[in-house]
């Protein structure tokens, strides 16, 4: 939709398409947090992250024609083909168990914060395994919401799906998610 | 089993909230787009998207060799297509031809007999 683009955002898409880079230049600073921490939280791996949101904007650059405004906001755009990139990533790791993506332990990835203490580290590494245990869809409807808080609608145009299937996904995670975590504590919670 | 500590589902949500990209992130994009752009000659993409052949470089290095060599390897897959659709389609003809024929024997005896 026209509305969720301000009009500097559609002068530099214009001026990119147009072979500006320093154009470009100021997509990326917009929005190269909000495509890494997506890659980030489905990869949980900060060196496949960050290849797949560099490469989610180079894609992004060589498409940026093809953009159409009118049907989705550019960070919709950018965030489908990160989507589509890393659910490749997915894929192809499920293929090949052994890869070193899934070898490198993710925590020593995504740095911690160093006053965390040893349970709270425990437990964020259960919630990344529950959430690593959902299906594809429910995954990155539950990291789109839950960790970029967009709504359901958006949610939608990313995953080219209807909002009312994004709801009954995320109503499903957060179902999955809190039976795991009840089984990780052992009735605790 | 280890208790939770104090909500620990916020607390992983406020982590991967608050996860950055390297702060030289954009820097890293640009110097790929930089060497994107300034190749030129960019040919559209094969049919099945196997090929992006870019011709030469701002340097005058040629990668005409290397393009064409990309096109050679992408066309055997196109060419053992059209040859499993030959094949199919004779083996098509041939089945019908022999039902035909057994047709024809059996109509034959039939009357024959």
């Amino acid at each position: 939709m026209l509305a969720e683009i301000n009009a500097q955002e559609l002068a530099a898409i214009r001026r990119a398409v147009a072979g500006d880079l320093d154009a470009f230049r100021i997509l990326v600073e917009s929005h190269q947090t909000a495509v890494f921490r997506f890659a980030a939280a489905i990869l949980r791996d900060a060196h496949a992250a960050e290849d797949i949101a560099q490469e989610t904007f180079l894609t992004a650059f060589r498409n940026l024609a093809r953009f159409d405004p009118a049907r989705a906001a550019f960070a919709t755009w950018l965030l489908a083909i990160a989507r589509n990139l890393a659910l490749n990533i997915l894929q192809k790791q499920k293929q090949k168990p052994y890869s070193t993506l899934l070898a490198d332990p993710p925590e020593t990835a995504i740095a911690s914060e160093p006053e965390e203490n040893l349970a709270q580290a425990e437990w964020r590494r259960r919630l990344d395994e529950a959430l690593d245990q959902l299906p594809p869809s429910q995954k990155t409807a539950f990291i789109l919401a839950e960790f970029l808080e967009l709504p359901c609608e958006q949610i939608a145009r990313i995953e080219e799906t209807q909002p009312s299937t994004v709801r009954a996904n995320l109503t499903r995670a957060r179902e999955r998610l809190r039976s795991l975590l009840h089984e990780f504590s052992g009735g605790y919670r | 089993m280890i208790p939770p500590p104090t909500d620990p589902y916020e607390r992983w949500k406020q982590h991967k909230a608050s996860i950055q990209p390297p702060p030289d992130f954009t820097n890293r994009v640009m110097d790929r787009l930089h060497l994107f752009s300034r190749a030129n000659d960019v040919q559209s993409r094969d049919r099945k998207g196997a090929t992006r052949v870019i011709k030469a470089m701002p340097d005058g290095r040629s990668l005409t060799v290397a393009a064409r060599m990309a096109q050679c390897a992408a066309k055997p897959f196109r060419s053992f297509r059209y040859a499993a659709a030959a094949i199919l389609l004779c083996g098509a003809v041939f089945a019908i031809r022999f039902a035909l024929v057994i047709a024809l024997i059996f109509l034959t005896i039939s009357k024959g007999i």
